[in-house]
């Protein structure tokens, strides 16, 4: 992995991940253990954070796609290691937070994923994206259940 | 010999025009056999190429080869021949992927009876001496490469003070100078001075420190070179060897590692492997210095009714940011699972702050320009009181020997107790409160200190904590404080924290 290619991405535009079935069974410790890792990291990398939760969903029954799609992050990371979270001295200290969310974004049981952050000022302090518990019926629901993430 | 041998004739030797190859008896030699003799010209070593060459070579080997040994120098001569006699059978050509002595001789060489050059090596005595019923049959001495003439080895006899070819001769191939030569030279001048006074009255003046003694030898090398062997053994050459060959005592080692800050690169994973190296005693006796400077515990006599805890070693190595390991770390942990609840412990729970706490600190301090410092309570959990009674066992490898079945009764907390990091938080929050610091309403590891409009904060990540304030002076009255407390080690500014790097610069801060 040390001398692979780059990538801008963590993700592939066009990258649907299903459970694979019929795909090549890999070592599910070894995969669980890279999650883990990149778990990890998403506490000072929010571009990776929706990517690896991607992932992760797929550790009980990690299949070979599964695992070269996790790869790809690591590439994501071998480009960016120059890049951080960058706090400016501004006199705007105002928190905002902000929710988005995919409508039955998981193909699997069509349950909806929110992403969150927050800033102060103009300052990212945290992020999340969590797979939503439930299944929300329209979008408007799924947008509130977002919003709810972003303030608990 | 080598026209013989080959059964070729030599046609020409090259050489610069040193004295030994430009003089009437080479001359004639070379009349005589039709060998015509041409040099490089003068002050031109460029056009002797090869030989330079292989020349630098052969000296740096012979240097190193010596050095290691610590060997005066002048066995340089040894120390050529041996290294030029073992790269002759060792180096592989790189195109013929044969190695010299191949080439010349048509065969492979036979590299079994290689040794370690300037090793310790025994000569067997074998009828030389007459020997009395209970002398030593053999004498000490250094190996110092392999008979050109004769199946044999070349070794300096230290009783003698002679070099003897034998082949009866047995090698310690180990080397206990490797650890040893380094603090060698600090000891040999700290004492110098003692060992005048006592022992070696005999030889004042070629005893000041062995340095010197091998400088003088040298000059007489360089004047003299056949005789350098008689007069200089005279005196004391044989004690320099000696003397290096003594080593040093553990404690001198021990100071001296203590001030170069010398650390072991493996982690131990048994307490036996541990004890082996010094570096790790020194780190555990380390740790329980903390533990008698916190008055963690006291000795006491073992009951029946005691539910007494084990404790064990681990050994971690500290790295700073880079991944270099500055420190080794001993860390003496109590069996916390062998606690019962109830009994010997209470409530665990312990408030850690949340990472989002941490970089909303982080943007705030950059909002409002003041620098975040970071420092760390040593041995932290050492700190916290207890309310429970506890036991636990002797450190092992460290039992007291006159009360090896007393086992320790806590009076603070211990690593690897279930309530150690909660009570340290009880004891910290008490000692902030008691300062005039506010908790956070939210994050109670928030610790606040407002005075007009001047601000402290102070942000507890277990035994991290960060602080920063706008008043320059209620930082150090703080920091006063803490060190006035608790054992502090490192007050710097906030660069590693949690695995974050962060850079403060003026106007921002940048976290990856």
């Amino acid at each position: 992995m040390e001398d692979c290619k780059e990538a801008a991405t963590p993700i592939a535009t066009n990258c649907l991940i299903d459970a694979d079935e019929a795909g090549n069974q890999v070592d599910s410790t070894k995969y669980r253990g890279l999650i883990g890792s990149l778990l990890y990291l998403t506490a000072s990398r929010p571009n990776i954070q929706f990517g690896v939760f991607l992932r992760a969903r797929f550790q009980s029954n990690p299949k070979e796609s599964h695992f070269k799609a996790a790869k790809r992050i690591l590439k994501c990371l071998k480009g960016t290691t120059n890049v951080g979270l960058w706090y400016p001295n501004e006199s705007n200290i105002v928190l905002s937070g902000f929710s988005d969310f995919d409508y039955a974004g998981c193909k699997l049981d069509r349950k909806s994923t929110s992403g969150t952050c927050h800033l102060l000022g103009s300052s990212l302090i945290s992020w999340n994206s969590t797979k939503q518990a439930c299944v929300a019926l329209s979008t408007a629901k799924a947008e509130y259940i977002a919003v709810g993430h972003a303030c608990a | 010999m080598l026209e013989n041998e080959k059964s070729s004739k030599i046609v020409s030797i090259r050489s610069d025009h040193g004295g030994e190859f430009q003089n009437e008896r080479f001359e004639h030699f070379c009349e005589k056999h039709d060998i015509k003799h041409n040099f490089s010209a003068a002050r031109t070593p460029q056009q002797n190429g090869v030989v330079e060459r292989k020349n630098r070579s052969l000296e740096e080997l012979a240097r190193t080869m010596l050095n290691e040994n610590s060997l005066p120098k002048y066995f340089w001569a040894d120390a050529v021949n041996t290294a030029c006699y073992v790269l002759n059978r060792v180096l592989i050509r790189p195109i013929l992927k044969k190695s010299p002595y191949e080439l010349f001789k048509g065969m492979r060489p036979v590299l079994s009876h290689l040794k370690v050059f300037g090793c310790k090596c025994f000569i067997l005595n074998n009828g030389k001496e007459s020997l009395v019923k209970f002398d030593a049959k053999a004498d000490e001495g250094v190996f110092l490469g392999y008979a050109t003439q004769s199946h044999a080895y070349r070794a300096y006899n230290k009783r003698l003070m002679t070099v003897e070819e034998s082949m009866h001769v047995v090698f310690d191939e180990t080397n206990p100078k490797l650890q040893d030569h380094v603090p060698k030279i600090a000891y040999e001048d700290e004492t110098a001075l003692e060992k005048n006074s006592a022992a070696e009255l005999e030889s004042t003046a070629g005893n000041q420190s062995t340095e010197k003694e091998i400088q003088s030898t040298e000059k007489v090398a360089d004047n003299n070179l056949p005789k350098e062997w008689i007069e200089p053994m005279g005196l004391s050459k044989g004690n320099i060897i000696d003397d290096i060959e003594q080593g040093v005592s553990i404690r001198r080692k021990l100071a001296f590692f203590q001030h170069v800050a010398f650390v072991s690169q493996i982690e131990p994973k048994k307490l036996n492997d541990a004890l082996c190296d010094s570096n790790w005693v020194v780190a555990m006796q380390d740790e329980l210095n903390q533990f008698t400077r916190n008055d963690v515990w006291s000795l006491v006599p073992k009951t029946n009714a005691m539910n007494v805890i084990g404790t064990k070693w681990v050994f971690r190595n500290k790295m700073d940011e880079n991944g270099n390991i500055v420190t080794n770390k001993a860390r003496l942990v109590a069996k916390g699972y062998n606690q019962e609840e109830g009994i010997d412990f209470d409530k665990t729970y312990a408030l850690v702050a949340r990472l989002e706490a941490v970089k909303l600190l982080l943007a705030y301090a950059c909002m409002c320009n003041f620098k975040l410092s970071q420092m760390d309570v040593k041995s932290a959990f050492l700190n916290g009181f207890f309310n429970e009674e506890v036991y636990v066992s002797q450190p092992p490898g460290f039992e007291d020997h006159l009360y090896p079945n007393h086992v320790f009764k806590l009076k603070k907390a211990l690593y690897g107790l279930k309530q150690a990091p909660r009570q340290w938080y009880e004891r910290l929050s008490n000692f902030l409160l008691s300062k005039g610091y506010a908790r956070g309403v939210v994050d109670k590891t928030l610790f606040i200190r407002k005075h007009a409009s001047d601000v402290i904060l102070v942000q507890v990540y277990v035994d991290d904590i960060i602080f920063g304030s706008n008043n320059n002076s209620m930082r150090e009255e703080f920091v006063a404080a803490m060190q006035g407390e608790f054992e502090m080690s490192m007050m710097v500014e906030l660069t590693y924290f949690l695995g974050l790097q962060v850079k403060q610069l003026k106007h921002e801060t940048f976290l990856s």
